[in-house]
């Protein structure tokens, strides 16, 4: 059954506060290990979607620019063609997917991914005892030497559309809500089908403030960011 | 004057298989601290396999270290052979006699080490079957994608390797067929069997001649496409600013042809000392290798420059700060000087004068410098580009190798002077048919009152 | 002469006295008949008619704006590569001792003086080239400090390629010099003052020999890098810099590569018409064209090599502008020029000379050669027009494909007339420089000889220290 949906996402900047909701939502909803410091301090901390953080400005006068960062689900994303195993495809639902148990780890996808949103699984994923029943048992746990990604919460739009099928009714805008969505206190992100026109998502994706990260590489980012409005704006625009 | 020793069928013999029939004992000490090694570097690979990939100094964004620059280094190395044994045959160079052998058996070892690196490096190296040729899992259902320059590497690879084996098997046999006569016991019965009935008639020496020249032209595009294949899998990346350029393809096969041919010369300096081969291996060889060796490196740093200054061409921000990062910053700073003055500045105007070029320890130095140089050049390539990927500044990081990593690209060295060791133990590297050949074919020319050498050539 | 052996086994050695040769040689160089003057009107006349065709463009287009004058760029970029580059067949063979090019040499070196024709034509190039102002050229103008380096573009193209012109004439000059005391042995009139006054007191001493030596392996070194020199700077000044967003890094090395290779299919082609004109059949054999035919094929195979390594990551890469840059440069309104140059250039030398029988006879190279010469002829033409095809250079990407630019019938005056120019320079050459070198030539008939290795009659070859 062929799906013409194409899922994306709105990052309005104006809204984000940098508050890192989205990102522990994350980490709980799909069993990202713990990043305790020594996985910062080498550089190997999993966040599937992490707040960017940019100064703007000389001290005194400096301000702080988020940028929420996560997998772009390009249309023509650079990781994918490198994989010399089909770890890494692009579904008809215009999902970035990874299949964990076809990827070997060259880690190849990395390399060509430039918005460094792909992370590797250094060392085997463990949990301290107290945490093993939080799992969420709809999201597999990785093992060491394979690449892992934002899934746009696959498990919840499959579970969606499992629901609302045998609701007999279609999936309408609002009904898939990642984890990151749902947790962001002041509605920054916006997800839906940017193939249907009504939606929040394709609407805000035409709104005029939109933009997209790197786009003169021509990958096709599903992901629009809003372009911060701001009076007080000490340069023209974040430099991102 | 050269020197043109007169050497008779009988000293051929006797000298070049000395190392094979009547083997040194330090040269049986020397193998095994060469196999100590390899062996450390074994297990610290299985301690990898055991606790992880984070036991390399990878992180994000550098996920790509010393051991991919390890795997370059050697399948640059891997080059000489080809470039030394095919081309010089075709071209019909007579100087080419000595060194052909060594260059083939380096190249074998060489691309051996380097096809290990991608094991030692995958996250999961008991998948690595997957993405290698006779081993696509066809049965579950996983296809290799061929679009990924990582399917064309092992391809590559494995057909050079494959070639420069048959290679170096082929042009062996009328040599094996000499130890089979002058051997005894269970080596006489591999040797026989490896000489495949090889009498030394007028029809087998046309056949293995005309086959040696067959495989000379057709390994040819096999040689050029490895290197280049190894440069795609850099330069078609399109997030790694520092990478994605035309030039790649060309810049490193020059960059390997010099690195290799620099590596032969060490590995003929080394066994002229170990096996007092002066009357084989001799200076005039040394002279001509090092003149191929300034043309080689003139125009790989022509290649470099256009590379490099391409950086700051287009002046984008990612481009610039690599070169910054390479030049000003500790340690990229430290390591590009070191590479240019050794891949480069020092050697090179060496061996513009005649008296180097004939000096067999400045030679080795210099060689060894040229691949010091390559090594830190493959290095500045591949790290700090990774460093600098794009302008998300956020995302830029750095790299530091791991204890393990260095123990395995020190193990690689030892690995492959191991394997050139067991090849000398058991065949001849210095072609006994050759070194039978050019010797008859060595004659002299009178002009005036002086007598000129010179050889006769077939066409 | 061919010795007869056993097995139709047969080996090309050139049989003469000194004094054999040098009335040969001389005789044809200083004897000019009405069907050369008839050439040498001719080829003037078509280089009138190319100026005729700069001046009406001049008049009607103006130098103003680079846009009218991609094909006059690539007229220059095709003289650059092929004829200046065909001093190189001289110089590699003699830096690796080879014996086979002693008596081609001098065709190869006399090529040089078709640098006047260059240095001619680059300066409406220069003029009507735009400033570096707010664009990226190799000298980094504006970058590293505000108006530095001092007139670039234009100043470094210039001195280049006058230098490359001078170093090219002095050592044709320089390696000319032996023969010129031979000449004026045997000269007359204003031939004899001139031969004596470029002899520069020849006399063969030792101390002269070594000089020349030295000498001709130092201009020869240099003549190599200003070469390559200036094909980087070309192809980067009049191409490159001007599409914005380029930079295909390969460009120049593939520039300088297929200069090579034009430039072995140039010297071969002008052999077999020396060879045909002065009788010179036993000078210029089947060993010379083998020798060079070899070369040719295995510069054809990296040019394709080239092309596809730079080919392949922009088309992996897919972003808009690598895909806007194929289009331009390859595939789109290019396209069958590119492809003519792809069968020219690469197909045609492949299928022919893979062939050992082809490559070891006269005419089988001299066909690849023509058909080399066309396709580099062709393959400027889309590199130099299309680059010069863009209207605003400054520009930071390029967004659009601008459509393809036709010849004016001016164009097609200028392209005949820079090319008969060149050969007009050359023409007029030959009489005058011994047009195979005597010395050489000479030199190589003490260092080769024939002699039966146990039966079989073989070439030895020499090679002194």
């Amino acid at each position: 059954m062929a799906i013409e949906r194409k899922w994306g996402m709105a990052v309005d900047a104006d809204k984000c506060t940098g508050c890192q909701a989205c990102v522990v939502a994350c980490q709980s909803e799909n069993n990202i290990p713990i990043n305790e410091s020594d996985h910062f301090l080498q550089r190997r901390a999993i966040q599937w979607i992490r707040i960017e953080r940019y100064w703007e400005g000389e001290f005194p006068d400096v301000k702080a620019r988020f940028v929420p960062m996560l997998c772009q689900h390009c249309e023509n994303a650079p990781c994918e063609p490198v994989c010399p195993v089909f770890a890494t495809y692009h579904n008809n639902e215009g999902l970035n997917v990874q299949v964990y148990n076809r990827c070997i780890g060259t880690r190849f996808c990395a390399n060509n991914d430039p918005w460094n949103v792909r992370f590797f699984n250094f060392w085997e994923p463990v949990w301290p005892e107290t945490l093993r029943n939080q799992l969420n048992s709809d999201v597999t746990v990785r093992s060491r030497g394979i690449m892992e990604k934002c899934s746009f919460c696959v498990q919840r739009i499959r579970r969606t559309v499992r629901e609302v099928t045998r609701e007999g009714r279609e999936v309408v805008d609002g009904d898939v809500v990642p984890a990151c969505v749902q947790s962001c206190p002041t509605n920054a992100l916006v997800f839906g089908d940017l193939n249907d026109d009504s939606s929040q998502v394709s609407g805000l994706s035409k709104s005029g403030r939109q933009y997209r990260i790197l786009d003169q590489l021509g990958t096709e980012p599903a992901i629009y960011y809003l372009k911060k409005v701001d009076p007080n704006a000490i340069t023209e625009e974040a430099h991102a | 004057m050269q020197q043109r020793p007169t050497l008779t069928e009988i000293d051929i013999n006797r000298d070049l298989l000395r190392p094979t029939l009547a083997t040194p004992m330090w040269f049986y000490g020397l193998m095994m601290f060469l196999f100590l090694i390899v062996a450390g570097a074994l297990g610290a690979f299985a301690w990898a396999i055991n606790h992880g990939t984070g036991v390399y100094g990878l992180n994000r964004p550098v996920m790509w270290g010393f051991l991919l620059v390890n795997f370059v280094f050697w399948v640059g190395i891997s080059h000489a052979g080809v470039m030394l044994s095919a081309i010089l045959r075709l071209a019909n160079a007579e100087w080419r006699r000595p060194a052909t052998r060594a260059a083939e058996v380096l190249t074998v070892f060489a691309l051996g080490t380097a096809a290990l690196h991608p094991l030692f490096h995958l996250g999961r190296p008991w998948r690595i079957y997957w993405s290698m040729p006779p081993g696509y899992d066809f049965g579950r259902g996983i296809w290799p994608d061929i679009r990924s320059p990582f399917v064309w590497d092992p391809t590559a690879i494995s057909t050079y390797l494959t070639s420069t084996a048959l290679f170096v098997g082929l042009l062996l046999i009328p040599d094996i067929a000499v130890l089979r006569d002058r051997s005894s016991g269970m080596m006489q019965r591999v040797y026989s069997m490896m000489s495949l009935g090889w009498r030394g008639n007028t029809r087998q020496w046309k056949l293995q001649i005309i086959a040696g020249f067959l495989l000379s032209a057709l390994i040819l595009p096999v040689f050029v496409s490895v290197h280049s294949i190894v440069s795609w899998d850099f330069a078609v990346q399109i997030a790694v600013e520092g990478w994605n350029a035309t030039i790649f393809a060309p810049y490193f096969v020059i960059g390997a042809v010099h690195s290799g041919v620099a590596g032969v010369i060490t590995v003929l300096a080394l066994l002229r000392w170990l096996f007092k081969w002066e009357n084989y291996i001799r200076d005039d060889h040394f002279d001509a290798l090092a003149r191929l060796l300034i043309v080689v490196a003139v125009g790989w740093f022509y290649f470099f420059v256009i590379e490099f200054m391409m950086g700051f061409y287009p002046n984008e921000e990612p481009e610039l700060s690599l070169r910054n990062l390479q030049l000003t910053e500790w340690p990229f700073n430290a390591a590009f000087i070191v590479f240019a003055l050794t891949a480069f500045f020092i050697p090179v105007p060496l061996w513009l004068f005649r008296k180097v070029r004939r000096n067999v320890a400045l030679m080795f130095w210099t060689t060894v410098m040229v691949n010091i140089g390559m090594w830190l050049e493959r290095f500045l390539i591949i790290v700090p580009s990774l460093m600098r990927k794009q302008v998300l500044t956020f995302n830029w990081g750095s790299y530091n190798p791991s204890p393990i990593e260095l123990i395995l690209v020190g193990g690689s060295f030892a690995m492959v002077f191991l394997g050139v060791l067991t090849f000398v133990k058991f065949f001849p590297i210095i072609p006994l048919a050759d070194a039978k050949e050019g010797a008859i074919m060595a004659t002299e020319i009178r002009v005036g009152k002086v007598m000129v050498p010179a050889a006769y050539r077939e066409e | 002469m061919h010795n007869g052996g056993p097995h139709g086994h047969h080996v090309d050695l050139l049989v003469r006295t000194s004094a054999e040769v040098n009335d040969e040689v001389l005789g044809w160089t200083m004897r000019t008949s009405p069907k050369y003057w008839l050439l040498v009107f001719a080829l003037a006349g078509v280089t009138v008619l190319g100026f005729i065709g700069f001046i009406i463009k001049a008049g009607n287009d103006g130098l103003d704006s680079h846009l009218p004058w991609g094909y006059l760029a690539a007229g220059l970029a095709f003289v650059l590569t092929t004829s200046l580059s065909a001093p190189l067949v001289a110089i590699a063979p003699r830096l690796a001792k080879a014996h086979w090019s002693r008596p081609i040499s001098r065709i190869a070196e006399i090529w040089s003086v078709s640098g006047l024709l260059v240095l001619l034509v680059m300066i409406p190039l220069l003029v009507s080239l735009p400033s570096a102002d707010d664009r990226n050229t190799m000298w980094f103008y504006n970058k590293i400090a505000e108006g530095w380096p001092p007139g670039a573009p234009h100043l470094y193209i210039a001195l280049t390629l006058i230098f490359l012109f001078i170093n090219g004439m002095g050592l044709l000059w320089a390696s000319a010099i032996p023969d010129f005391a031979t000449a004026r042995e045997d000269a007359s009139g204003w031939r004899r003052v001139w031969y004596a006054r470029l002899s520069l007191g020849w006399v063969g001493t030792k101390r002269q020999w070594r000089a020349l030596r030295a000498g001709l392996g130092v201009l020869g070194a240099f003549y190599f890098m200003f070469l390559v020199f200036a094909h980087t700077v070309v192809s980067f000044d009049f191409s490159q810099s001007l599409v914005p967003g380029q930079r295909d890094s390969i460009l120049p090395t593939w520039q300088a590569l297929g200069g090579i290779q034009s430039a072995l299919a140039l010297v071969i082609l002008s052999a077999f018409v020396i060879r045909a004109a002065g009788g010179f059949k036993d000078y210029i054999g089947v060993n010379q064209i083998w020798s060079m035919a070899k070369l040719m094929l295995a510069s054809s195979l990296l040019w394709m090599y080239f092309w596809w390594s730079g080919f392949i990551v922009l088309w992996y890469g897919k972003t808009p502008l690598q895909q806007n840059l194929l289009q331009l440069m390859w595939f789109g309104p290019y396209r069958t020029i590119f492809i003519m140059t792809l069968i020219m250039s690469f197909a045609v030398p492949l299928l022919i000379l893979m062939w050992n029988g082809a490559r070891k006879s006269i005419l089988g190279p001299t066909i690849v050669a023509v058909s080399i010469l066309t396709g580099a002829f062709f393959d400027k033409i889309r590199i130099y027009v299309s680059s010069y095809s863009i209207e605003d250079v400054n520009a930071h990407t390029l967004d659009y494909v601008p459509a393809g630019v036709t010849p004016e019938s001016a164009d097609i005056m200028m392209l005949m007339g820079v090319v008969s120019g060149a050969v007009l320079l050359f023409a007029l050459a030959v009489k005058f420089i011994p047009v195979i070198s005597l010395w050489e030539t000479r030199e190589g008939m003490l260092l080769q000889e024939i002699r039966p290795l146990k039966k079989l009659p073989l070439k030895v070859l020499a090679k002194p220290e």
